[in-house]
């Protein structure tokens, strides 16, 4: 029975979780969200100052979210800025799935790197690893990159480029 | 007969109005008391139940006025529960200040939340915390 014990209690602490905060500022009879009671939707759209969303080591601002309880998805839209330790990025909206870790950017997108600043159409990040899609251009330090998709390493730093892209030096 | 029994019914008619509160809205969700706690049930308009257990319950001209809430919960079928510093039940509708709301994986504290028909709606600073469990 102690073995049991044990095991579920070791189970329960290397089982990963992932706590996402929301902070929200506003006026006591300013609304900011609301969550809809039969279809398990939660939308918010705070008035006076955008909201704060930190999922791991990423820091999300934004002026509007609509999370999904069932599906376990969040559509972030309005300004939004997505940051980690290694990256900054720019886009219109933001699709979040918090427990696979990936979000997808898109619209607009900006991006600052390391050496790296894009621009593209779409950007998924997803822990360690960056991609840029759609009409991409990377600007590096000897010059810049044109093309439809590319790879970050934010590990190691490395730039993987796929299909035809065009290279110009400075 | 009849004239003789007139008065008496007169007499218990009368009575019967006065010993019934006039509003129909107080007479569903009259609170029992419970230990040093008040529970009180009620339901929103559009019938969805929710329970509380106050500490005091102020009846004013705006609703019920209600005081510590300790445990709240609306009954849907993933219940919320709430905790909040006060409310007031009025026309339909359970107004919480300083609250702290929890269903599922779901955490919210705000200054305000009012309890509606269909809908929860937040008001003043607050903080959402989702409890994700995943490959992140």
């Amino acid at each position: 029975m102690r073995r049991i014990a044990a095991f579920l209690l070791v189970f329960l602490l290397a089982m990963p979780a992932l706590a996402v905060e929301i902070q929200l500022e506003g006026e006591a009879d300013v609304p900011w969200g609301s969550f809809d009671l039969k279809e398990g939707i939660y939308t918010i759209r705070p008035q006076s100052k955008p909201m704060t969303i930190t999922a791991d080591d990423l820091v999300i601002t934004a002026w509007e979210l609509e999370y999904r309880e069932k599906e376990g998805l969040a559509l972030i839209q309005g300004d939004v800025t997505l940051a980690g330790e290694d990256f900054s990025a720019k886009g219109e909206r933001l699709r979040a799935d918090f427990a696979q870790g990936e979000y997808i950017l898109e619209g607009s997108v900006s991006l600052t790197a390391g050496d790296f600043e894009a621009a593209a159409q779409t950007l998924t990040y997803r822990p360690g690893l960056i991609e840029v899609a759609g009409f991409c251009e990377i600007i590096l330090p000897e010059g810049s990159l044109q093309g439809q998709h590319f790879q970050i390493d934010l590990e190691t730093g490395s730039l993987l480029g796929f299909g035809p892209a065009q290279l110009t030096f400075k | 007969m009849i004239l003789r029994l007139l008065p008496l019914i007169l007499v218990l008619l009368a009575l019967g109005g006065c010993a019934f509160p006039q509003e129909e809205l107080l007479l569903s969700s009259l609170p029992e008391s419970f230990g040093e706690k008040v529970i009180m049930r009620g339901r929103l308009k559009g019938d969805l139940e929710w329970s509380i257990a106050a500490d005091r319950i102020l009846w004013e001209e705006e609703g019920a006025r209600l005081v510590d809430i300790s445990e709240g919960t609306l009954h849907l079928a993933s219940p919320i529960f709430f905790q909040a510093a006060g409310g007031i039940w009025k026309e339909g509708t359970l107004e919480l200040t300083g609250a702290a709301l929890k269903t599922g994986d779901v955490g919210i504290r705000a200054d305000k939340v009012i309890l509606r028909e269909h809908s929860a709606e937040f008001f003043g600073s607050g903080k959402i915390v989702l409890e994700v469990a995943g490959d992140a």
